[in-house]
């Protein structure tokens, strides 16, 4: 077995004319903080829509612990240990926090309708066992003063964690956060850093990043993939990849100067 | 007496089939202007097993309720499945209830467009021994972690799958389970009316069904239950205003969404209300 939970080969995407992603390699390793980085429109949402199944890829395969994830739906993407947090925050927003973190676990419950209709002892155990775990994910992540509260009524930032804990409680060995640092300040960013470490420490998962906080990326990824225009601009580590010329050149470079990409 | 009884049972009758359509509707989010058809489905099934073979009524009212179901996969599992895009089912079930009666209307078994005409047998112990039930078993369903993974559908179905939702599973569940209980719905309302007829089961019925839901509150089941018995029972109580009754009603309904857009009971129960009191 390799050291690579997630194995991705010559991935292309198209949508009409743009090739959103073109013929991408790189591999996550396993239990790593992997950074996936690129200027607006460099294809990164679009690779997490790939690997969890949202988009077919037009070529190219993804693979997860040696498994080919071709021709599954995104539920069952999920359940073979894939989750992600989106770009633009996705709660169940009338729900309160502790049942958007529920829902992932529940859905993954064995009960069948039938003993739901009358209430049985093993269905109110599994429900019972679900709210133990979601309140220990919680916990974990600094969220469970809020978990009665419904999920569109809470501040952005607890929003943002909130969908990591709903992610977690997908039980994943693969977590694909898109941005979960965007619109926060330089302290929330570090705290959030903290968080993301610690989850991985805690729940033992593979994590893939895309930040445009740069320092975030810097602080806590062991390896960082660089994508632009769809294809891979240069992989290794942050000293690398803070020297390649070419990274700073089409990124880092453009955004000290000014930030003229967004 | 008798005339207040048999508004009270024609409204509980009706409170079966409004719990139908909040379950697909208020928690699942999908929205269904046919849902009249599983009525119609329910009736003429029941009213056919009585009239022409004597069949006993709780078999003929749990027979009412599996045609019910059973027809409603007909159009669920071919329009589910398009994920993102819950007009194909709203579409597909339009025809399907027109076409519905029309087959109602030519068939020897319903007696045509003349109708069918039934025993009462549906007194006050069946009519609210079944309400009773059907929002028991209902309410459990909808704590379960099936409740839970409907809203999340109605909420985000993009998020919901990927919280591990199978969500053509999920959206079929609903959509039987709000069937079988229109089912039982039109069962029970062939033998109060003690006479079905083809297009009793209309547009208009479906109309009211999802006004209900609408007006009692998406993601509650008092709401819906509360606002039908009032649209059941008004035109009655209205009956001193004559041609005016139906603008009435439908003011009210106007006066609700301006007021209340949430509805009624918005996304809670009743029961909370009392429970915030008490604490
Ligand atoms: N569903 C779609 N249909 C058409 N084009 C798409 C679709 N999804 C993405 N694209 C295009 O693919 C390209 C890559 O988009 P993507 O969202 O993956 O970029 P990104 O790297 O996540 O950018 P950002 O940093 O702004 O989030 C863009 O040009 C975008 O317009
Ligand atoms: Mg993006």
């Amino acid at each position: 077995m390799s050291d690579a939970l997630l194995e991705v080969r010559d991935l292309t995407r198209t949508f009409g004319g743009i090739r959103a992603v073109d013929g991408l390699s790189f591999d996550a390793a396993r239990d790593g903080i992997t950074g996936l980085i690129g200027p607006n429109g460099a294809g990164k949402t679009t690779v997490f829509n790939l690997i969890t199944a949202v988009y077919k890829p037009t070529s190219g395969s993804i693979r997860l612990g040696g498994h080919d994830l071709a021709g599954k739906r995104p539920d069952e993407v999920v359940r073979s240990g894939v989750s992600r947090t989106f770009q633009n925050i996705r709660l169940f927003n009338r729900m309160t926090c502790l049942q958007n973190v529920m829902t992932p676990i529940l859905a993954r419950a064995s009960c069948g309708p039938v003993s739901s209709l009358f209430g049985t002892p093993s269905a109110r155990r599994e429900e019972s066992e679900a709210r133990e775990r979601a309140f220990a994910i919680m916990k974990n992540i600094g969220i469970e003063d809020s978990a009665h509260r419904i999920a569109s009524t809470l501040p952005y930032g607890i929003q943002r964690k909130l969908e990591i804990a709903r992610a977690i409680a997908c039980s994943p060995s693969l977590l694909l956060l898109d941005e979960p640092a965007a619109g926060m300040n330089d302290a929330e960013t570090r705290e959030l850093g903290e968080t993301i470490v610690r989850v991985r420490n805690d729940f033992d998962v593979t994590i893939l990043l895309i930040e445009h906080h740069i320092s975030l990326i810097m602080d806590i990824c062991a390896h960082i993939v660089v994508m632009e225009r769809g294809a891979l601009l240069a992989s290794g580590s942050p000293d690398e990849i803070r020297e390649d010329p070419l990274v700073v050149e089409a990124y880092l470079g453009r955004r000290r100067s000014g930030g003229s990409a967004r | 007496m008798d005339y207040y009884l048999n508004i009270v049972l024609l409204a509980f009758i009706n409170m079966i089939a409004v719990l139908g359509v909040a379950v697909f509707t208020g928690f699942t989010g999908l929205f269904s202007l046919g849902h009249a058809a599983f009525i119609g489905i329910g009736a003429y099934t029941s009213g056919a097993l009585t009239y022409h073979w004597n069949v006993p009524f709780i078999l003929a009212i749990l027979a009412g309720m599996a045609a019910a179901g059973l027809s409603s996969l007909v159009i669920g599992v071919p329009t589910l499945r398009a994920k993102l895009r819950s007009d194909y089912f709203a579409i597909a079930i339009l025809g399907f209830g027109e076409a519905l009666r029309v087959c109602f209307e030519n068939l020897s078994i319903t007696n045509g467009a003349r109708g069918l005409s039934l025993d009462e047998l549906s007194g006050p112990v069946w009519v609210s021994g079944a309400l009773v039930i059907c929002v028991f078993l209902t309410r459990n369903l909808l704590k379960s972690r099936f409740g839970t993974m409907f809203m999340s559908i109605r909420e985000d179905p993009v998020a919901a799958e990927m919280a591990g939702i199978n969500l053509f599973r999920t959206r079929l569940l609903s959509l039987v389970v709000s069937a079988m209980l229109c089912g039982v719905s039109g069962a029970l309302l062939a033998h109060r009316l003690a006479f079905i007829q083809p297009v009793m089961f209309t547009l208009t019925q479906s109309t009211q069904l999802l006004a209900s839901v609408i007006a009692g509150g998406m993601g509650s089941v008092s709401g819906p239950i509360i606002i039908s018995f009032v649209f059941t029972s008004l035109p009655e109580a209205l009956r001193w205003l004559d041609m005016w009754r139906l603008p009435a009603y439908g003011l009210l309904l106007v006066v609700i969404m301006i007021y209340r857009p949430q509805g009624l009971m918005g996304y809670r129960e009743i029961t909370d209300l009392f429970r915030r009191k008490a604490q």
